[in-house]
């Protein structure tokens, strides 16, 4: 054995740390004062009049996008202008939040409005929360929550003659006769081949079943007891997982045998992506870069940032996202600034529109949404950013 | 015999049969009181008080002191004068009080330690010191941060203070011997001066583990009167220092260290995990026994208070269980089981099919719906006239012996509970009981449960108490009053009882949260676990359970029983494990016992069940030298890596596996996770592949938007809980664990194995169909399960530890590896601790010291020979008897601190593997790192090593690679 090297002391005891003094502190984060200017141009898009704030924004392609207004009504981008469609006009029972098809059951729907709860003759109004482009056309829902366990979700589509209502299939009913529930909630992945899937509980009144990962169909053991709390998983491949847990901030990286713990210096998540070569940490408006292959650490100061809208290479920082349910303003007003990341440098940008919801078109438009920053009752806006190399 | 299922009234207590025989047969397992002490000086006996305990001071003239009641003394001291002082806990939250006695064994004077704080006292003379901790008891860091330990003295005579000192740190333990003063933080050791100024301090980590979760320390710390320190933590891990603080050994035990005493010898007593361990002042083990067989030796204290060993059930496999399955399908959602007769027994499925189920002793049939219809009419006395539905929820044995079906008869306004009978295969309501019942509304949470004595007189109760109904010879069915449901003279005034269960009419008791056996003992819950009441005595019964929940018994040596996941028989002398799920049980005789939850298991004798087979445990093994440096002597030119998918006959191909295992003849199994691949060298086939789990789900049925009614699925696949998970025996046989399953391949083919053991952490082939599997829960099992041809067998003698790998090279020469200790999260073992390989040679278990952590991965690479590789880069090499411990360093002379989960090779060629891509190969002069670029950082957990042209493979959960030798 001639490399052994023969104990110098009894230091070699592996019990024994050498280490000396506390670890190192966390480098503090750059300040948004110091990065550049964003150099883009944020392209205005005209709404029809009088467009309260925009919530959401969805699309299907680059001349395919919609638009939902607080109060519902929703609009289409068809690569020119916005056109109003619309606003759906949906109903539930007051009990159950259950749709009711008030055309065809025109006795059930004599009331419509502030019903009491035993009521069988009045429905409630749908009110519209969210847009979904990923279904077979573009789907408005709303979720009438009254009370028990969970909310009904209903949904509208796009029709020959109009919105055509219909009881969501997103509305914790599971597809069965043993009753109603709560469905699977996976996210699933194919990365180099593996299947990847992340399932988190089940939400009725309490949470079930906690969160649960398997890759190529064999359970991964995840960190943390604390089922309860709020989780969130990135895959960059069936051996670069990262697991966080948004209301502690607590971050792992995994190799899809163990998972170590990365100090991250944040009391809160809000979001962990990639970009080639990096790992984003976004929490407490800070966010940290770490380079996957040197380990390198850099801290950014952005204030406001609340929210990412990611692509392969680039991303947005936004502020927070429009949520129907919060009490005040809709939109972010306090997000003053956004954050881009061209795949080189962070820069930083003066917030157009006081945001609500963002969305990417397949060709790497950006499309920001939200209110005016500048009126006591502020008014639905939209901006474009191009993709890069496309003159907006 | 009287079997009586547990009640489900969520009461707990114990009843006890009038006129039951007395019988001698039984007692409890109870320890032996310590030996007292001759005490010349004097001295202070501590005796049980019940809750709290009795101090008696004895003086130097041998007079004994009238009894101070206190509750949990600790840390007595007692003065050559005959004084006495002592902590206790005060309060109903409670605070530590030091308090003194005088040498009449009066109270002289108390101090108030403050709610939380640690604290010490030692003897200086007529001085008493008082050391109030910074540290909490387990070092977590909980509690609030005081930010220094500090000194109190006071004259032991009369309590005035002298003296207050700052001992700057977080300490949870301190220890004197002389001027020898040190104090233990989470991950510090430092002898202080007894004016607070350091004389030396040490950093002392905790062993490696791959459990994620963090760690509590809860150092201690014990000084000789040699002034030789030894500090321990909760992963077992012991440093011994000098009194200059020079690092004289570590060591490793299982479990968390509790406490560690300085023996006036020199020796320490380690305690941890109930064990108590000996050392010599050099870190030799004198003996390692049970915690209880070595009393703790405190000058001039004599502990009186019993201590109590727990039960401990060691697994049989005397009897089986069989997975009860109707029409090739298992029994699932079986609520209830009445055993008529051993060959006629019925089981009730709560699924939403709602079927009544029946066994002849041979096979299950099913015999009807449970869910019956009812005309409009009026059930329930004060509502309207409707139609309704009977769901049943349990069975009974009638009056008749009769199957009775009981259940809640529910309408759109309300319901009540109903009594079906069977009868001619069909279910008729007991119109005899509907008036009575009717008078007693239930809501559909409502549970009714049901007893009838000997001579035909029967109760039924709601579980909610919401009333009762009698009937019976001469007796018009009745609803009882809340009052006689629940009165029981003659019992309520015996405490240790507990609350009583409620279910009685008149003179006699009929059921019981517990069991009656022929001889008329009554086995129940009481507040604190089992009870057994014997002609009027109640006591404890020791049991192995924690949490039991359903216990039946045909006699005072034979009783069983179960909580949620298992199953124990007591046989009047000890305890068995019982290879079962756990669940309900009830039986018709020793026999003839089944068990449900969910599943329904018949659990009889097994014919063919063999002894044990008894193997020698080997001493342990002293303290083990530093491990040796060996260290990397730059890049591996004679071999690289290639990723590689591996196509699979009628499958997708294979890309990544967490484990590849090599077997007689060279085939080779890969473990993907749903999928095991067997690989011949040419081709590779589908073993076995688990069925694609549904997503989780939940739901509440009967009643939608119903909190109280929801259930879940599984959340599947289950985590696996072994990490060396297959174990080819030749090609398309061995065993496996998929899914948390046992299988068998034979022939090509898999198949379950249905004795219920485990959960196994590894497996391994012994020899062509012959496959060892060693236990992760040594609590229940011996280490090892045989299995061969003529079915399974335990091996006992394996030292306890999580085995995390297994070698054999032949039937006698054979390697386990893993750590002393574990932690688990959720149902994964984490291995911890000390790293230990062991050896059998067909005779004996000889152990070895892994002194830089848990071990993950052995191979035999000669007669008598084998490489283990673990935590934090360590290797260990055992050859012909004498084992070496090194560990990995970088050219640059660090330390690779990565987890190596995989070793590889024969007796000239070595190869390791493990996280960030680490693969190193020693050629018997030097350690060399191959290039692994081609597999990024990923991590390697599973490696075949090349053998002549065929190439080796490394794999992990990111992919698979060729090991190829360079031209």
């Amino acid at each position: 054995m001639a490399a052994v090297v023969p104990p110098t002391s009894a230091a070699a005891l592996g019990l024994l740390d050498a280490r000396e003094g506390p670890a190192p502190a966390t480098q503090p984060p750059i300040d948004a004062g110091t990065l550049p200017v964003f150099a883009g141009k944020f392209e205005a898009i005209a709404l029809p009049r009088k467009v309260r704030p925009i919530l959401a924004v969805t699309g299907n392609g680059d001349r395919d996008v919609w638009l939902l207004a607080a109060g519902g009504p929703v609009m289409r981008w068809d690569g020119t202008s916005v056109a109003d469609r619309g606003t759906p006009s949906c109903f539930t029972d007051a009990c159950c939040g259950r749709w009711i098809d008030c055309a065809r059951k025109p006795g059930r729907c004599k009331k419509k409005g502030s019903c009491s709860f035993e009521d069988a003759t009045c429905v409630e109004p749908v009110g519209w929360s969210f847009l979904d482009a990923a279904r077979s056309s573009i789907v408005v829902g709303g979720s009438q929550y009254t009370g028990g366990m969970r909310p009904s979700v209903v949904f509208a589509r796009p029709g020959a003659s109009g919105w055509v209502c219909e009881q969501g299939t997103d509305d914790n009913v599971y597809p069965g006769s043993r009753g109603s529930g709560d469905p699977g909630h996976a996210e699933e992945v194919t990365l180099e081949g593996v299947a990847i899937r992340f399932e988190g509980p089940a939400h009725l009144v309490n949470s079930y079943g906690g969160y649960h990962l398997t890759i190529a169909g064999r359970a991964v053991p995840l960190p943390d007891e604390l089922d309860l709390l709020r989780k969130g998983f990135l895959a960059r491949s069936p051996g670069d997982l990262w697991l966080w847990n948004l209301d502690e901030g607590r971050l792992f990286h995994g190799d899809g045998l163990t998972w170590t713990p990365v100090e991250t210096g944040l009391g809160s998540i809000e979001e962990v992506w990639a970009t080639p070569g990096f790992v984003w940490v976004l929490g407490d408006e800070v966010l940290v870069q770490r380079g996957v292959d040197a380990g390198t650490e850099r801290r950014y100061s952005v204030p406001g940032a609340r929210s990412v809208l990611a692509g392969a290479a680039e991303f947005w920082l936004l502020g927070r996202e429009a949520n129907i349910t919060d009490p005040g303003p809709i939109a972010d007003m306090k997000a003053e600034s956004f954050y881009f990341w061209d795949g080189k440098a962070l820069s930083r940008a003066a917030a157009p529109l006081a945001f609500g919801a963002a969305f990417r078109s397949p060709s790497g438009d950006v499309w920001i949404a939200g209110a005016e920053r500048k009126s006591d009752e502020p008014a639905g806006a939209v901006v474009r950013v191009a993709a890069a190399g496309r003159k907006p | 015999m009287i079997g009586i299922r547990a009640v489900r009234l969520g009461l707990a207590g114990l009843l006890f049969a009038a006129g039951c025989g007395a019988s001698n047969e039984v007692s409890p397992p109870l320890s032996k009181p310590p030996q007292e002490k001759k005490a010349s000086p004097p001295w202070v006996e501590i005796l049980d008080r019940g809750a709290r305990s009795a101090l008696v001071l004895h003086g130097a003239d041998g007079s004994a002191k009238a009894p101070v009641e206190v509750t949990s003394p600790r840390e007595i001291v007692v003065t050559p004068e005959g004084r006495a002082c002592f902590v206790a806990d005060e309060g109903k939250q409670p605070v530590p009080v030091v308090s003194c006695l005088d040498a009449g064994g009066k109270l002289a004077w108390t101090d108030v330690a403050g709610r939380g704080a640690q604290v010490r006292l030692f003897l200086a003379g007529d001085v008493l010191q008082i050391y109030h901790l910074a540290g909490s008891e387990d070092g977590s860091g909980k509690a609030a941060s005081r930010g220094a330990s500090v000194l109190r003295t006071f004259e032991v005579a009369s309590g005035e203070g002298r003296q207050q000192v700052r001992f700057p740190g977080e300490a949870g333990d301190v220890a004197r011997s002389g001027e020898v003063l040190v104090f233990a933080e989470r991950d510090r050791v430092a002898r202080r001066t007894p004016a607070g100024e350091v004389v030396w301090q040490v950093r002392a980590r905790l062993f490696p583990t791959t459990d994620p979760e963090p760690r509590t320390h809860g150092r201690k710390v014990a000084v000789s009167a040699q002034g030789i320190v030894l500090t321990g933590a909760s992963d077992g891990s012991l440093l011994a220092f000098d009194r200059d603080g020079k690092a004289l050994y570590q060591l490793g035990v299982r479990g968390a260290v509790s406490r560690i005493e300085a023996r006036a010898d020199g020796d320490f007593v380690v305690r941890a995990d109930g064990v108590a361990t000996v050392l010599g002042p050099g870190g030799e083990v004198r003996r390692e026994v049970p915690e209880i067989a070595e009393p703790e030796e405190r000058a001039g204290v004599v502990d009186r208070r019993s201590r109590e060993a727990g039960a401990f059930a060691r697994t049989t496999l005397r009897y089986r269980a069989e997975l009860q399955r109707v029409a090739g399908k298992p029994l699932e959602e079986i609520a209830a089981v009445v055993v008529l007769a051993k060959d006629d027994v019925f089981a009730l499925d709560e699924s939403a099919a709602h079927r009544l189920y029946h066994f002849d002793g041979k096979a299950w049939t099913e015999r009807a719906s449970t869910v019956v219809k009812f005309r409009k009419e009026v059930f329930v006395e004060g509502v309207d006239a409707s139609e309704s539905e009977l769901y049943a929820t349990d069975l009974a044995r009638g009056p008749r012996g009769e199957l009775l079906v009981l259940g809640r008869r529910m309408g759109p306004a309300g319901g009540r509970f109903g009594v079906l009978e069977y009868r001619d295969g069909a279910l008729r309501e007991r119109t005899d009981l509907s008036p009575a019942l009717a008078k007693i509304r239930v809501d559909v949470d409502s549970v009714p449960v049901y007893t009838v004595s000997p001579k035909g007189h029967e109760v039924l109760c709601g579980a909610k108490m919401r009333g009762c109904v009698e009937a019976g010879p001469g007796i018009t069915p009745r609803a009882l009053s809340l009052e006689e449901g629940q009165s029981m003279p003659g019992i309520e005034g015996n405490p240790t009882w507990g609350p009583l269960p409620r279910l009685f009419a008149g003179e006699t008791l009929w059921k019981v949260r517990g069991a009656v056996t022929t001889e008329g003992d009554v086995i129940g819950f009481g507040d604190r676990g089992l009870l057994l009441a014997r002609a009027g005595d109640v006591r404890p019964l020791a049991s192995p359970l924690s949490d039991p929940r359903s216990v039946w018994a045909s006699s005072s040596t034979d009783v069983w029983v179960s909580d949620r996941d298992a199953l124990v028989r007591f046989d009047g002398r000890q305890w068995w494990q019982i290879p079962s799920a756990g669940g309900e049980v009830t039986g018709s005789g020793p026999d003839d016992v089944w068990v449900h939850r969910g599943t329904l298991w018949h659990v009889t004798p097994d014919p063919r069940a063999r002894p044990d087979i008894e193997v020698v445990t080997g001493p342990a093994p002293r303290a083990a030298p530093p491990s040796e440096a060996m260290r990397i002597a730059g890049v591996d030119t004679a071999y690289r890596l290639e990723r590689a998918a591996m196509d699979v006959d009628k499958g997708p191909p294979l890309r990544t596996a967490v484990s590849v295992v090599e077997g007689p003849g060279g085939v080779r199994w890969l473990h993907e996770g749903s999928r095991v691949i067997e690989h011949d060298g040419a081709v590779a086939r589908v073993l076995h592949e688990a069925k694609k789990p549904e997503l989780f789900h939940c739901w509440a049925a009967p009643e939608p938007d119903c909190n109280l009614c929801a259930s879940c699925s599984a959340r599947r696949p289950y985590v696996a809980e072994c990490y060396q998970c297959a174990a080819p025996s030749g090609a398309g046989e061995g065993a496996m664990i998929v899914d948390g399953e046992w299988l068998w391949a034979r022939g090509g083919a898999t198949a379950p194995e249905t004795v219920r053991v485990g959960p196994f952490s590894a497996m391994a082939a012994v020899s062509p169909g012959v496959v060892w599997a060693v236990s992760a829960d040594q609590r229940r099992e011996p280490g090892v399960l045989v299995q061969d041809k003529d079915g399974s067998r335990f091996v006992n003698g394996l030292p306890p530890g999580l085995y995390t790998a297994m070698a054999f090279r032949a039937p006698d020469d054979g390697w386990l590896a893993g750590g002393l200790g574990m932690t688990r999260v959720r149902a994964v073992p984490y291995p911890g601790g000390e790293g230990t390989l062991v050896r059998f040679d067909g005779r004996a278990f000889t152990r070895s010291r892994a002194p830089e952590g848990a071990l993950f991965a052995v191979t035999a690479t000669g007669p008598n020979e084998a490489w283990a590789v673990g935590h934090d880069g360590g290797v260990l090499r055992s050859k012909g008897g004498t084992t070496s411990a090194f560990h990995v360093e970088r050219e640059d002379g660090e330390r690779l601190r990565v987890v190596l989960r995989a070793v590889a090779g024969g007796a000239g060629e070595v190869f390791f593997a493990g996280e960030g891509a680490t693969l190193l190969r020693w050629d018997g002069a030097a350690l060399r790192r191959v290039d692994t670029k081609a597999a990024g950082r990923s991590a390697f957990s599973g490696l075949i090593a090349p053998s002549g042209e065929r190439p080796g493979w490394v794999t992990g959960p990111g992919g698979m690679w060729r090991l190829v030798r360079v031209p």
